[in-house]
């Protein structure tokens, strides 16, 4: 997985491209560091260019979820395509997320 | 190979002298010269060019495995050291195989060069490729884990949760009786299906022990998905061997 993150008027934007799987635990604890230093109310995880999306990657979306609940920031997962958009509606998200396609 | 002699057996970057207990069952050895041209025939010959070939592949990276799984090939085991992974079952058309050490299995998440390869092979509609990509991959991370490396079920509630699972993960692959089992993954099919089959060398589990969380479960579950998904990915899915072996099967 690749990323990109900005910040601007109190929105992180976190841009994620490729295969989100279990070997991508470093580069989340990075963008959950970066939300737990900002005072971002909004953060906008753009996955339109994630390809394919693990257990395990649905679980760090999850914990980020958590991190942003503790500071009452909103999640907003934007433009989930495919397997990832299946995957999302058959594991509930849009019960956890701002989904937006 | 089940020591009938089926297989057309072709080295890539081994020696000959690792080949030789596999070509003692072979029709033909060939050879893969390092330039990537045409195959050498290095001896025997009869039925070269009806047999199915079966490549050993050593020093495995993405690149190299995506070409050795180019048809006509029909099996691909790793070599490391002087040891081959070799595929549990016989060689034969209608099937593929990949046969990796667990460690190059956790390294390269194959799942998707596999079934891109069954795909050029059977062809396959989009959805039931992605289906079949996650599935297997979720089960080649239970048999990772769970079976080659031997953790249990351990609590992914946080991030640091998340990174000493990891970092457990890490040590037990560098440990000798780990990182160096086999996983093998085969698919097998007919006009209707393909069953695709993943097996570790792990001790095992009592499938029936699992629980089986439903579609109704708690969607905030951060761990513990993998079995769930497999289950709701496949037309049909069974644990077999004591748990060593899952059959996942999805329409053509």
């Amino acid at each position: 997985m690749q990323y990109e993150t900005s910040e601007n008027a109190g929105v992180i934007e976190v841009k994620l491209h490729g295969r989100v799987t279990y070997s991508d635990h470093p580069s989340f604890r990075s963008v959950i560091s970066m939300i737990k230093e900002s005072a971002a109310t909004k953060l906008v995880f753009d996955v339109a260019d994630v390809e394919f999306i693990d257990s395990a990657g649905l679980g760090m979306l999850l914990m980020v979820r958590d991190t942003a609940a503790q500071k009452n920031a909103q999640v907003v997962l934007k433009g989930p395509k495919g397997q990832v958009q299946r995957i999302f509606a058959s594991s509930k998200f849009d019960s956890l997320f701002t989904i937006q396609l | 190979m089940g020591g009938e002699g089926i297989a057309r057996l072709c080295g890539d970057g081994v020696t000959a002298s690792l080949l030789e207990p596999l070509a003692r069952e072979a029709v033909a050895i060939l050879w893969q010269p390092a330039d990537g041209s045409a195959l050498e025939l290095l001896g025997k010959g009869a039925g070269v060019d009806g047999a199915p070939l079966a490549v050993v592949l050593a020093g495995v990276d993405e690149e190299r495995l995506t070409a050795a799984l180019k048809p006509p090939v029909v099996a691909c085991m790793e070599a490391v050291g002087q040891t081959i992974h070799r595929a549990p079952h016989m060689f034969r058309p209608g099937t593929l195989s990949l046969s990796l050490s667990t460690a190059a299995a956790y390294r390269l998440e194959p799942a998707r060069l596999f079934c891109e390869a069954l795909d050029e092979r059977i062809g396959l509609q989009p959805e039931v490729l992605q289906k079949a990509e996650l599935a297997l991959h979720e089960a080649m991370v239970n048999a990772i884990i769970h079976g080659n490396l031997e953790i249990g079920a351990l609590p992914k509630e946080t991030l640091d949760d998340f990174m000493h699972f990891c970092q457990k993960v890490e040590n037990r692959l560098g440990r000798p009786g780990f990182g160096d089992r086999s996983v093998h993954m085969w698919a097998v099919w007919t006009d209707k299906a393909v069953d695709i089959v993943i097996e570790d060398e792990g001790p095992g589990y009592d499938a029936a022990s699992v629980p089986v969380i439903s579609d109704d479960d708690d969607p905030n579950r951060k761990s513990g998905r993998g079995l769930w998904l497999i289950r709701d990915l496949a037309e049909w899915a069974e644990a077999e061997n004591e748990g060593r072996r899952m059959t996942m099967r999805f329409p053509r």
